[in-house]
């Protein structure tokens, strides 16, 4: 019974995809592109230009005006061909481009929230310290100049000021712990339902965070009712959901990192943590194991993409992601007070100083070293092969331990 | 809970040792004037004795003042007393509009020229929306701090406002900034035909600024007629594209025996008591 279940969501999924892939619309060289567009996230900045993917095709734009999480587009431009790292590359640059009126009531107050905590942190701390803080609890990448965002990369830790599904976790904790002394538990799972969809909100909607948040609501959901329900279950409910309802985002490398990574955490992390049992370091060690069983469950999917691996990335992360946690909670809860009494946030913003520091000191050490493996073509099979052996070994070796046990 | 109150309290005891560090480090009582390495164009910190900041330019990158301030301002100092902006061409200005975003800036001063480009109208944008008002500086305009450092402006003129030059160049502060025995004569992009014809009225400089980043257009063989500064600090970036400085300007200096140093490797700061000046190394 389970089992066609599973089969009839497959292949309806399928069949979504396959209509889409048919459907879709191919943009060619020379041909004008004409597009309404809304900001469903910041555009990403580098010193001479803004740009964004719009439809798979890369569109650029001068630095100023600088648009914004929220805002309507309307652009037109002609298409052509560039030659790329990562191979030929179809862009629209500098297009004809004019504001319309965004209409969406929703994004352009959480505009306007996030401008009262970006204001705030940035009147308070240094400019690279203030961007990251930015970054890691609100997601925002536009605060953080193109050579510290260069240097992030080099030293793998650019995933912390993307919005990722460990914001979403410790945010919905903290909420939860919040409500939790106010509020009977049933409630405060509700509200922390409700707090986790406003952060959503809050941060754009990035591809982990709304899996993250489809995630955390329905893991809320099932504590609400009462139920178990394993964790992977749910991850592969919500990836069928998301690509359901937008197919295209099978092929958006952000949503397939974070599946992988998450599937990783699921999987792989706890075989980790039973193998790992050193009581040497502990206060780290659930860090050396997440960041080891991502890494796992996305470093051919990393090279295939980047086209390079950094080597640096698994030192650089076991030395600077104990700070995030720490980061997030006094960002997130200087943020919160940000929006009613600002002047009470700073000294919260200022104690999340020397970890922002630690973390920049580390990342600019690291990233003058630069130990990357670079591949120029992966070939697919192999891919494939490398997740293939990794799901026997996760299945083989979960059914060992609980024979032994 | 506990492990959130001990990182807390490891927070505020690193907060208090840094604290006391950037105390002795920045409070030496002496008047620090700082040509940052802002990579393109010109940015300029004055930080006064007694900790009052005034920023002259700002480079061409959103965050090429702000990283400036971040290595020469101790960390709880968020106020820039006074902003001039030489005249309005990116890769003076942009670096402002970082600035304006995060300090609390109060007052605000350039000559009247306006420029109808995108990153003008952001600055103008900007400053309406902090309540800044925008000063026209002017011959004679400038300001003096209680702890004694002034700065004096030369030009633009009022007759030569009313031109309604097409170049923005022309505008181009010159200002003197003075602090006891010392005067530094900061130039911005001004061409040599106006220069030439401030400096008479001059008669001593210790630093300064050859302008245009060393571009020919900035001193010519007339410049150093009357006078001849001490020291030269020359401001731009690697690889620009005027491939600033140029060597007639290099040949001028050496002709008259004035020691240069640029900002390529990291930010010039002049030091001065009020009597004595000398260049950190």
């Amino acid at each position: 019974m389970k089992y066609l279940f599973i089969c009839i969501l497959l292949l309806a999924l399928l069949t979504r995809e396959f209509f889409w892939i048919e459907e879709r619309h191919i943009y060619r060289e020379n041909e004008i592109y004409k597009k309404t567009y809304s900001f469903i996230h910041e555009p990403k900045k580098n010193s001479l230009s803004q740009y964004f993917f719009s439809d798979g095709l890369l569109v650029t734009l001068p630095l100023y005006p600088s648009y914004h999480y929220g805002e309507m587009v309307q652009i037109e431009g002609k298409i052509l061909k560039k030659d790329s790292k990562k191979g030929m590359l179809l862009v629209v640059e500098n297009p004809k481009i004019s504001k319309a009126k965004s209409r969406n009531f929703l994004l352009s107050y959480s505009k306007s929230v996030r401008q009262k905590v970006e204001e705030n942190v940035m009147t308070t701390l240094p400019s690279r310290e203030g961007g990251l803080l930015l970054g890691v609890v609100l997601g925002v990448r536009d605060k953080i100049d193109s050579e510290y965002y260069q240097q992030l990369k080099n030293a793998g830790v650019l995933h912390v000021i993307a919005a990722s599904g460990q914001n979403v976790s410790i945010a919905a904790m903290l909420i939860l712990v919040m409500f939790s002394t106010i509020v009977k538990r049933r409630m405060a799972l509700l509200f922390t339902g409700i707090g986790v969809l406003c952060y959503a909100v809050l941060t754009g909607f990035d591809p982990p965070i709304i899996r993250a948040s489809i995630m955390a609501i329905l893991a809320f959901t099932a504590l609400f009712t009462g139920r178990q329900i394993s964790s992977i279950y749910v991850l592969f409910l919500t990836g069928w959901a998301m690509l359901f309802v937008q197919p295209e985002e099978i092929i958006d490398v952000s949503f397939q990192l974070s599946f992988l990574s998450t599937f990783g955490i699921l999987t792989v992390k706890p075989l980790l943590d039973t193998v790992l049992s050193f009581k040497f370091l502990s206060f780290i060690k659930d860090d050396i194991t997440t960041t080891l069983s991502a890494q796992i469950a996305t470093f051919p999917l990393m090279i295939a993409v980047f086209g390079a691996y950094s080597l640096l990335s698994f030192p650089v992360n076991i030395l600077v992601l104990w700070t995030i946690p720490i980061i997030m909670i006094f960002g997130g809860l200087a943020g919160l007070l940000s929006l009613f009494l600002p002047l009470l946030a700073k000294p919260l913003i200022l104690l999340c100083y020397p970890f922002l520091s630690y973390f920049t000191i580390i990342v600019e050490l690291f990233s003058k070293i630069n130990l990357q493996i670079s591949i120029d073509t992966v070939p697919i099979a192999s891919i494939f092969g490398y997740y293939l052996i990794l799901l026997v070994l996760v299945i083989r070796l979960k059914g060992r331990k609980t024979t032994i046990k | 809970m506990r492990r959130i109150l001990l990182f807390g309290l490891l927070s505020i005891a690193f907060l208090c040792v840094l604290g006391a560090y950037h105390l002795i480090q920045f409070s030496d009582n002496k008047f620090h004037l700082i040509f940052c390495n802002v990579g393109q164009g010109d940015g300029i910190l004055i930080r006064t004795p007694q900790g009052r900041d005034i920023i002259i330019d700002g480079g061409l990158y959103e965050n090429s003042m702000t990283d400036c301030l971040s290595r020469h301002l101790p960390f709880w100092d968020r106020t820039i007393e006074v902003i001039y902006l030489t005249h309005p061409d990116a890769d003076h200005l942009t670096g402002l509009i970082g600035v304006l975003k995060s300090y609390n800036v109060g007052y605000f001063g350039t000559p009247d020229a306006p420029k109808g480009t995108e990153v003008y109208k952001e600055l103008m944008g900007l400053l309406d929306e902090k309540k800044i008002t925008k000063h026209s500086i002017l011959l004679g305009d400038g300001l003096k701090t209680k702890d004694g450092v002034t700065v004096s402006t030369y030009w633009p003129t009022s007759g030569f406002v009313d031109l309604k030059s097409e170049e923005t160049n022309d505008y181009s502060l010159v200002q003197m900034v003075k602090y006891g025995k010392f005067h530094s004569l900061l130039t911005g992009d001004i061409p040599s035909t106006y220069l030439n014809s401030i400096m008479p009225q001059i008669n001593y400089i210790d630093v300064f600024k050859p302008p245009h980043h060393g571009s020919k257009t900035g001193i010519d063989g007339f410049t150093f007629q009357h006078i001849v500064p001490r020291y030269a600090v020359l401001s731009y970036g690697y690889h620009n594209r005027y491939h600033h400085p140029s060597p007639d300007v290099l040949s001028i200096l050496k002709k008259y025996n004035i020691p240069y140093k640029d900002t390529l490797k990291g930010d010039v700061e002049i030091l001065s008591d009020g009597q004595k000046w000398s260049v950190k190394k």
